[in-house]
C-alpha cells in the first residue's frame, strides 16, 4: 500500500485534501455524543463563515481567477449569476411555490455534490499517482462514491428531502414502507464503506505495476460516507459541509497558487493562498449575511430570505463546480500532473 | 461582437446586482442595529427573537414561511402553532399542531399546548387525550386545568 503522489506533502494531502482528518474527528464526535450546536455553541456561525461560506464563495472566485475559465464557460461567468439572482427573487417572493422546491433541490443535490467531489478527488489522485483506471474500475469508483448520496435520498424522505421531495407524505404511512426504508438505509450503510474497499482491492490488483491504487484515492470516499452514516440528519449536514469545505479550500488553494505561479505572479504561494482565502471569506460574508439583510430591507421575511439565499448560493456553487474542475481537455490536468511543490 | 456586448452587459448587470444587494444589506443592518449584518444563525431563532413578543402577525408570517419552504419540518409546524396560539387563533393553531403530530413524535410540552387549545375550542375529549400523553411524558399540568377538562388526578408515582 502507498499513500500516492501528493501536491504539498503527506500530512497536508492526507488530512486535508484527502479528508482523512474526518475519520478521527468523526469517531471523537460520536464518542463525545454532543451535537454540533452544543459542541460549538456561539463559535458555530464563525466556523460556518470561515469554512462553509468561504468554500461556497471559492468556486465563484475560482471561476473568475482561473486562467481561461471565463472564456471557456461564458454562460457560467455572465448569465448564471443573473439567472440565479432572478430565481432567488422569484423564490423569496413565493416561498410556498418556487421557494420550497429551490430549498429541496439544494438540499437533495448537496450530498450528490459531495459524492461527485469524492469521485473527482479519488480520480485525481489515481491520475496523479500514475494509475490509469479501466472503464469498469471508474464505474465501480463512481458507484462507491454515490452510495452516501443514495443513502441520503432514502434517509431524507422523512424531512421531505431526497425522495421525500417527490414522494407524497401519505405514502410514507402505508404498511411496509417504513420497514422497507429502514432496510434500504441499513443496506446502504454497509455499501457506503464496503464498495470503496472493493474498488480499492480490485483496482489495486489491476494497477499492480504502478504500485496499486493510492490511499489518497480511498480517503475522500470513506470520509464522505462517514458523516452520512454516523450522524443524524442535521449533524451530518453540518459536519459534512464543514469537512467538505476544508477539503475544498485546501485543494483550491493549491490549484490557485500553482496557476498564479505559472502566470508569473511576483508574490509567493502563501501570499496567493492567503489573498484568495481572504476574498472567499469576504464574498461568503456578502452572500450569506448581507444578501438576506438586503432581502429583509426590501420587505421579505427573515426566514425565506435567509433559507433561500443559502439555497441559491448552494445551487450556483454546484453548477459552477461541475464545470471548473474538469480534467479532460482542461488546464486543471496540467496542475494535477505537475510534480509536488 | 453582439455576443461579446451581451456578455459584458450581463456581467455589468450581475456585478451591479451583487454590489447593490451587498450595500443595501450592510446599510439596512447599520440602520437597524448600528452594526454590519451579524453572522448567519438559524433564521427562525432570529425571527422569534425579533418578533415573537412585539409583532405577533409578523412572527406568524415568519413561522408560516418556514412551513412553506420545509413542509415536513416538524419544528417549523410547532413554531407556527405556538405563534398562532399566542395570537389566540386557536383553530389554526390546532391545525398546525396536528400537522406536526402527523410528521412524528413531538416534545411532551407540545401535547400539553395542544390539550389547552382543544379545551379552548371546546373539544374536551381531544384535550383529555393530549393532556394524558403530556402527563405520561412528564409534563406537570395544573390541577385547575385537569379539573376543567375532566382528567382524573394522577395517582401517586
Amino acid at each position: 500500500m502507498r499513500l500516492g503522489r501528493t501536491f504539498v506533502g503527506p500530512v497536508f494531502d492526507g488530512l486535508w485534501i484527502g479528508g482523512a482528518i474526518t475519520l478521527p474527528a468523526a469517531l471523537w464526535l460520536v464518542v463525545d455524543g454532543r451535537g454540533a450546536v452544543q459542541l460549538l455553541g456561539l463559535a458555530l456561525p464563525l466556523l460556518v463563515l470561515l469554512v462553509n461560506q468561504a468554500h461556497f464563495a471559492a468556486s465563484t472566485l475560482r471561476l473568475y481567477t482561473k486562467p481561461g475559465a471565463v472564456e471557456s464557460h461564458p454562460f457560467l461567468a455572465y448569465a448564471l449569476p443573473i439567472a440565479s439572482f432572478a430565481v432567488l427573487f422569484a423564490a423569496v417572493a413565493s416561498p410556498s411555490g418556487l421557494g420550497r422546491h429551490l430549498w429541496a433541490l439544494a438540499m437533495t443535490w448537496s450530498p450528490y455534490h459531495y459524492s461527485a467531489q469524492a469521485f473527482g478527488l479519488a480520480s485525481m489522485y489515481c491520475y496523479r499517482s500514475g494509475v490509469a483506471l479501466a472503464p469498469r474500475e471508474r464505474t465501480l469508483l463512481r458507484w462507491a462514491c454515490l452510495m452516501p448520496f443514495f443513502r441520503s435520498l432514502i434517509g431524507g424522505i422523512g424531512a421531505g428531502l431526497g425522495l421525500g421531495w417527490v414522494v407524497p407524505g401519505a405514502w410514507l404511512g402505508a404498511p411496509g414502507v417504513a420497514p422497507a426504508l429502514a432496510l434500504g438505509v441499513a443496506l446502504l450503510d454497509v455499501l457506503v464503506f464496503a464498495l470503496p474497499v472493493v474498488f480499492f482491492a480490485l483496482a489495486s490488483r489491476g494497477a499492480r505495476a504502478a504500485g496499486g491504487v493510492p490511499l489518497l484515492a480511498l480517503f475522500p470516499v470513506l470520509a464522505n460516507g462517514t458523516w452520512f452514516v454516523l450522524f443524524d440528519a442535521f449533524d451530518a449536514f453540518v459536519w459534512a459541509t464543514v469537512f467538505h469545505g476544508l477539503q475544498y479550500l485546501a485543494l483550491v488553494g493549491v490549484f490557485h497558487a500553482r496557476e498564479r505561479r505559472a502566470t508569473g505572479a511576483a508574490r509567493g504561494p502563501l501570499f496567493q493562498v492567503a489573498a484568495f482565502y481572504a476574498g472567499c471569506v469576504a464574498l461568503g460574508y456578502a452572500l450569506f449575511q448581507c444578501w438576506p439583510s438586503a432581502a429583509v430591507a426590501a420587505g421579505f421575511g427573515v426566514v425565506e430570505s435567509t433559507f433561500l439565499v443559502v439555497a441559491i448560493v448552494n445551487v450556483h456553487h454546484f453548477v459552477v463546480d461541475a464545470y471548473i474542475w474538469r480534467l479532460r481537455r482542461d488546464p486543471n490536468y496540467t496542475t494535477v500532473m505537475a510534480t509536488p511543490a | 461582437m453582439a455576443t461579446r456586448i451581451a456578455d459584458r452587459l450581463l456581467l455589468a448587470a450581475g456585478v451591479a446586482a451583487f454590489g447593490a444587494s451587498t450595500a443595501i444589506g450592510i446599510a439596512a443592518a447599520l440602520r437597524t442595529t448600528g452594526r454590519p449584518p451579524g453572522l448567519l444563525v438559524d433564521p427562525l431563532v432570529v425571527a422569534q427573537r425579533e418578533f415573537a413578543g412585539r409583532d405577533r402577525e409578523r412572527w406568524i408570517d415568519e413561522s408560516r414561511s418556514l412551513t412553506e419552504i420545509q413542509p415536513r419540518n416538524l419544528g417549523a409546524w410547532l413554531a407556527f402553532g405556538r405563534a398562532l396560539a399566542d395570537a389566540e387563533r386557536d383553530a389554526e393553531a390546532i391545525r398546525a399542531y396536528e400537522a406536526a403530530l402527523a410528521l412524528g413524535s413531538v416534545p411532551p410540552v407540545a401535547h400539553a399546548q395542544l390539550a389547552r387549545l382543544y379545551w379552548r375550542e371546546g373539544d374536551l375529549a381531544a384535550a383529555r387525550a393530549q393532556a394524558r400523553i403530556a402527563r405520561e411524558r412528564g409534563v406537570a399540568l395544573s390541577a385547575g386545568f385537569e379539573r376543567a377538562i375532566g382528567l382524573p388526578a394522577a395517582g401517586p408515582s
